[in-house]
């Protein structure tokens, strides 16, 4: 049939067809090289180098888990030890720095490496919350020696001492 | 130059840097470490202190063999085909006729999962991220991709949690939407774009976990294809008065490339993790003591009984390490030989859901995105086992197409 409507449906497809063709797939294509190349280099090439390749999310590299461990060896536990300004000790806890288990070894790697800016907000909101004043932080680590079999503590051991400045902290806190 | 001429020349090229790699470097590395070389290369080693020269060496050798490996695959390829039989390839391979509905079945099983974890689990709700939105700003690092997203707003916005709220909210009705393919295409990118927002926001404070990433990428796939074409209440509406809707037999060359493009980066993501392990430790990672390690080190922080008791097994921890290793680093053989699907992938989710009972992580994002693999199942042996037990009978048995045989096509 050649009735004008026929004829028009017939050409706005074969139009469809042309635009797909010559626009669509080559699109995909580039999506497909672009997300397949970047995990690719991120997987292969670049996990000889660099062991860690996160900044880059959703495409990232896996490194979870990959170190080698030995019998007897120590799983090393970091806590964060609060001294008030009566001497007091209190161990700060997860819950203190919000966010959850993986924020708070953040918070414990921060204090070892004297991150200033981390380690003032945290202590602000502790103090804030626990209405007391902190002088100085210590980090600790208290592994677990693992035989296979059975579990024990081990020595603890003090990482870092970080006096804090409370001059520059302490504002507004009773 | 002619291809021939172009082989020769890469073959050359490729003798040269063995010979460079392992007669000149070494000597580069020794003089670099002592501090004699250009300044340019001294620098390079920074870690005088903690590691000999011999890691450097040992480092070269796996780079530069890696580097050789990753250049002869790239060019290959190009050297040994004409532009056009490459082009070809990439058509048939990528844009092959397929039946929509394996597509659709993806997105009802992929964004089903990533809406369940969404709205039930703990990880991901509301309450996760009002402690996030508390958190101190010094330890506030966003992504790069969440800049992309906050970008009109300024390079150091920062959402607050009403904002995280109403984007939560609405990228769970969106989710509802893609579920049900209601409005499928826009639905599904609210609910990419709201999943992506939400997780970088997340990873922006240090902490950072890949087991999210793969199912981000999937969803935007899922968006750019029409996976909403079959079972979906949008092709319901829009076919309710045709009388022969024959939804099984509905193809497209878009519907092939997302399960394609996903199961390829699965075969990637497992290579990566294995190869990882095998760098980071090397032959000792499947001394049983690495696996007992983590097992007890996740299981005790998160309280798992059968994680303990097999924390304790040591051969039952060799065996599950090499198995482990093997199976990360040989996935992608599941895509040159399809029939190991039936091998690769059962084995799969017994690993994940071992790991999720032993309290050592929830891969629960890498499950759901196996259905990727079902028109792999289907077609190598699925259909007739299916027929054979009598489990389904109908229009599913005899009009869903099969793969052709003879070609070994990897999937559908």
């Amino acid at each position: 049939m050649n009735t004008p409507r026929a004829i028009y449906r017939r050409y706005s497809r074969r139009r469809a067809h042309r635009l797909i063709s010559s626009f669509a797939i080559p699109c995909v294509s580039l999506v497909i090289a672009f997300i397949w190349a970047v995990q690719f280099v991120v997987s292969v090439p670049l996990s000889v180098i660099a062991p860690e390749i996160k900044r880059s999310w959703p495409i990232v590299g896996y490194p979870m888990y990959s170190g080698a461990h030995f019998a007897g060896e120590e799983i090393p536990r970091l806590a964060v030890v609060g001294i008030t300004d009566n001497s007091e000790e209190m161990d700060v806890l997860s819950e203190d720095v919000g966010g959850g288990y993986w924020h708070f070894q953040i918070f414990a790697n921060a204090v070892r490496h004297s991150n200033k800016e981390i380690v003032q907000d945290v202590v602000r909101t502790y103090e804030a919350r626990h209405k007391v004043r902190l002088v100085a932080l210590r980090v600790e680590n208290r592994p677990l020696r693992w035989n296979n079999v059975e579990v024990q503590a081990a020595t603890i051991q003090v990482l870092w001492n970080y006096r804090l400045d409370t001059a520059e902290h302490n504002e507004g806190v009773p | 130059m002619t291809r021939r001429q172009a082989q020769i020349a890469l073959l050359l090229c490729g003798v040269a840097w063995i010979l460079l790699s392992t007669l000149i470097a070494p000597g580069i590395i020794q003089s670099a470490y002592d501090g004699r070389s250009y300044e340019i290369l001294n620098r390079l080693i920074s870690g005088r202190a903690e590691h000999s020269v011999d890691f450097y060496l040992r480092k070269w050798v796996i780079a530069s063999w890696m580097a050789l490996i990753v250049t002869i695959v790239v060019l290959l390829p190009v050297l040994l085909f004409t532009p056009k039989q490459l082009f070809k390839a990439w058509r048939r391979y990528w844009f092959r006729l397929a039946p929509l509905v394996y597509l659709a079945l993806f997105r009802i099983i992929a964004v089903g999962t990533q809406l369940i974890l969404m709205l039930l689990e703990r990880d991901y709700g509301l309450r996760r991220f009002a402690g996030l939105a508390a958190l101190p700003g010094s330890m506030y690092k966003p992504l790069p991709i969440l800049h992309l997203f906050l970008l009109p707003f300024g390079p150091s916005a920062r959402p607050s949690f009403a904002v995280l709220t109403l984007i939560y909210w609405l990228t769970a009705v969106a989710g509802i939407g893609a579920l049900f393919g209601l409005k499928s295409r826009p639905s599904l990118f609210i609910f990419a774009a709201g999943s992506t927002f939400l997780q970088a926001f997340a990873y922006s404070f240090g902490d950072l976990h890949h087991r999210e990433a793969l199912m981000v990428i999937t969803l935007w796939l899922l968006a750019l294809s029409p996976s909403g074409r079959v079972l979906s209440l949008d092709s319901y509406l829009a076919t309710r008065k045709t009388p022969n809707r024959k939804w099984l037999q509905k193809k497209s060359i878009f519907a092939a490339w997302p399960l394609l493009l996903v199961q390829n980066l699965l075969g990637l993501v497992y290579l990566d993790a294995a190869l990882r392990k095998l760098l980071a430790g090397g032959a000792a990672w499947v001394n049983g003591y690495t696996f007992q390690y983590y097992v007890y080190k996740d299981a005790s922080r998160r309280g798992s009984e059968f994680g303990l008791c097999l924390a304790q097994q040591h051969a039952a921890a060799c065996v599950l390490s090499w198995v482990t290793i093997l199976w990360e680093g040989t996935f992608f053989f599941v895509l040159i030989f399809p029939r190991l699907v039936w091998i690769y992938l059962p084995l799969g989710i017994g690993l994940h859901i071992g790991m999720a009972l032993a309290g050592v992580a929830t891969f629960s994002q890498f499950m759901a995105l196996y259905a990727a693999f079902i028109p792999l199942f289907w077609n190598y042996g699925g259909r007739w086992l299916v027929v054979k037990c009598g489990l389904l009978r109908g229009p599913v048995t005899t009009e869903l197409p099969v793969a052709d045989r003879p070609v070994q096509q990897p999937v559908i």
